[in-house]
């Protein structure tokens, strides 16, 4: 391990933050996580273990995963992607262990039982899941210590506060968590779905509108350049037959890149003669194909902000735009700390970074901020600070040589059985 | 390894906490201004082997614009500080009032080592300073205008 000289009292301890896109993993004390693995794996179910097992016990199938971007984004029949999370909580233990045992051979490369683990939770973990992680640490990693910690938390720290309003655009959600005094106020946490997965699905009824095929890049053999708007020469690629949940993954892929260089959200709501008269985006498809787009960039992303705008809403839609979010979960929040809520707005999470998010979210609070309240909105200009921000916080943490008194201790666990977590990590 | 058989742990039942100690010398003078108002301020810090917070300066008969400046010079060389003032003011009925305000001064401007250091610690330091009337979480100048605090000192004479 590299890392700088820090605290002293080397303790090796490792940092996992589990995002509903990826999980990043590295070492306590270093800058950026060593790696970062998608949340989403590849399970193929290998039908005939499972039928050649005649007894009267029903073996389970044979199951065999992919995990990490290398091995997950090749085409392979019967292939499954799936995700162990479910709402932001992990779900499915059996890949979690998978993805586990992956990043400690592949990634950090040592034995789990050398080095305490610092790990990251959604704000609204359950308890029985908590129990069950730190169950699951200390029986089969057998880590020396463990720690979980509240990322809203984490991130609310690294941004040198123990009041304020942390709002996380991640892939499936966008939450609003209220943190004060370095405690989560759990009965005034608000979700929405309108998140980076939202983002993609729009991407991709815009492109059905259009008429464009998304072709991921491992369907092509070879491409030629076209000019623009002409229809794309490639050739198909020899490959096997693939399930429905591979190739939905794989367009969700290139509309994420899609999105990240493409789409701009407006200053201001969104209007069609204000969006005809900004610059267009050019952007070419893995196929080749490329086109100009100009004012979709802008409606595309205006769902984050206005959900009124959406393609085919279902009807009593209900879900918030990230303004609302943010008010409505101040507004459930004491009266007497709804100012230090305000004026601590940390934005983080990867779809916070596409351009213009952080300026209408100012504007958009502007108009809705009591007038006595001083708004200030607080983003890392860094696309890693603002991605990995609970990371580095517990990066941080879990390499000062104060807080090893903070874990929980092998030997604690021992002592205590897993509802230990309630007490040393609330 | 050492945290293993780690005596004396310390249980939170609430935010994490980063385990540094506070100094015995912090909660004395903090105590002296507290009855017998016998420093303007004091600003504490956290020692460069990251273990125990301080007492980094105090002063009698200063200013708030002292107290700032010495916030602001921390500041200039990417350090937070915590620090508790003696906030003097006169009521409507013409009465002298003295309340303690409680800062924690993190300038948006600092590494994210520091600024992580001293929110994760900020917990264990004001469990001990009791009696403070206010606490003041300091980003920028404008939080520390003077106005802001004598709103956070006053609010209930006003």
């Amino acid at each position: 391990m590299s890392g700088g000289v820090y605290g002293g009292d080397e303790v090796g301890a490792l940092v996992f933050d589990v995002g509903s896109y990826s999980v990043r993993a590295g070492y306590a004390g270093e800058d950026s996580p060593k790696a970062e693995i998608p949340t989403h794996v590849g399970v193929i179910e290998d039908l005939e273990a499972a039928m050649e097992t005649e007894d009267k016990e029903i073996k389970q199938a044979d199951k065999k995963y992919y995990i990490d971007t290398t091995m997950l984004k090749v085409p392979r029949k019967g292939m499954e992607i799936s995700s162990f999370l479910k709402d932001g909580m992990i779900d499915n233990w059996e890949i979690f262990e998978k993805v586990m045992d992956y990043t400690y051979s592949k990634n950090i490369k040592s034995e789990a039982n050398m080095h305490p683990v610092m790990m990251s939770e959604p704000a609204w973990n359950s308890r029985g899941k908590r129990e069950r992680l730190t169950e699951i640490m200390f029986e089969t990693y057998n880590v020396p210590a463990f720690f979980l910690c509240k990322n809203a938390v984490l991130s609310a720290f690294a941004n040198g506060r123990s009041t304020g309003l942390v709002l996380d655009s991640g892939s499936t959600h966008t939450t609003a968590v209220p943190v004060y005094d370095g405690y989560v106020i759990g009965q005034a946490i608000v979700k929405s779905p309108l998140a980076g997965d939202f983002i993609s699905l729009e991407c991709k009824k815009l492109m059905e509108e259009l008429e464009i095929d998304v072709i991921p890049p491992y369907m092509i053999q070879s491409k030629e350049a076209v000019p623009q708007m002409e229809s794309p020469k490639w050739k198909k690629k020899d490959i096997p037959e693939v399930t429905k949940s591979f190739e939905n993954y794989m367009v969700k892929d290139v509309l994420q890149d899609f999105a990240a260089s493409a789409l701009q959200v407006m200053d201001t709501p969104y209007e069609d003669s204000t969006a005809e008269t900004m610059p267009a985006a050019l952007y070419e498809f893995p196929n080749g194909y490329n086109q100009e787009f100009g004012a979709e960039k802008f409606k595309l992303a205006e769902g984050l902000f206005d959900p009124s705008v959406m393609k085919d809403l279902p009807s009593g839609n209900t879900m918030l735009s990230a303004g609302h979010v943010v008010t409505t979960s101040v507004g459930m929040c004491d009266i007497d700390i709804r100012p230090s809520l305000y004026s601590s707005v940390i934005v983080v999470g990867g779809n916070s970074l596409i351009a213009g998010f952080t300026e209408r979210l100012n504007r958009d609070l502007g108009t809705k901020t009591p007038p006595s309240m001083r708004l200030k909105i607080i983003s890392a200009t860094g696309t890693a600070e603002r991605r990995f921000s609970s990371w580095i916080g517990g990066s941080i943490l879990a390499s000062l040589g104060s807080f090893q008194q903070m874990w929980i201790s092998k030997q604690e666990y021992e002592e205590g059985g897993r509802s230990c977590v309630e007490r040393k990590c609330p | 390894m050492a945290f293993l058989t780690w005596q004396g742990r310390r249980y939170t039942n609430g935010a994490p906490s980063s385990g540094v100690a506070v100094d015995d010398q912090c909660l004395q003078v903090f105590e002296e201004m507290k009855l017998g108002h016998k420093w303007s301020y004091v600003v504490y810090k956290i020692t460069d082997d990251k273990k125990r917070i301080v007492v980094d300066t105090k002063a009698a008969d200063r200013s708030y614009d002292d107290f700032k400046q010495i916030l602001m010079n921390a500041s200039n060389n990417g350090l937070c500080r915590y620090g508790v003032f003696d906030v003097k003011f006169t009521t409507r009925g013409d009465q002298v009032r003295e309340k303690l305000a409680f800062f924690h001064w993190s300038p948006d401007s600092c590494k994210t080592m520091e600024k992580m250091l001293y929110s994760s610690s900020l917990k264990e330091l004001k469990s001990k300073l009791k009696g403070v009337h206010t606490e003041i979480q300091a980003n920028d100048e404008d939080d520390l205008a003077l106005s802001n605090v004598l709103d956070r000192c006053t609010d209930k004479y006003t």
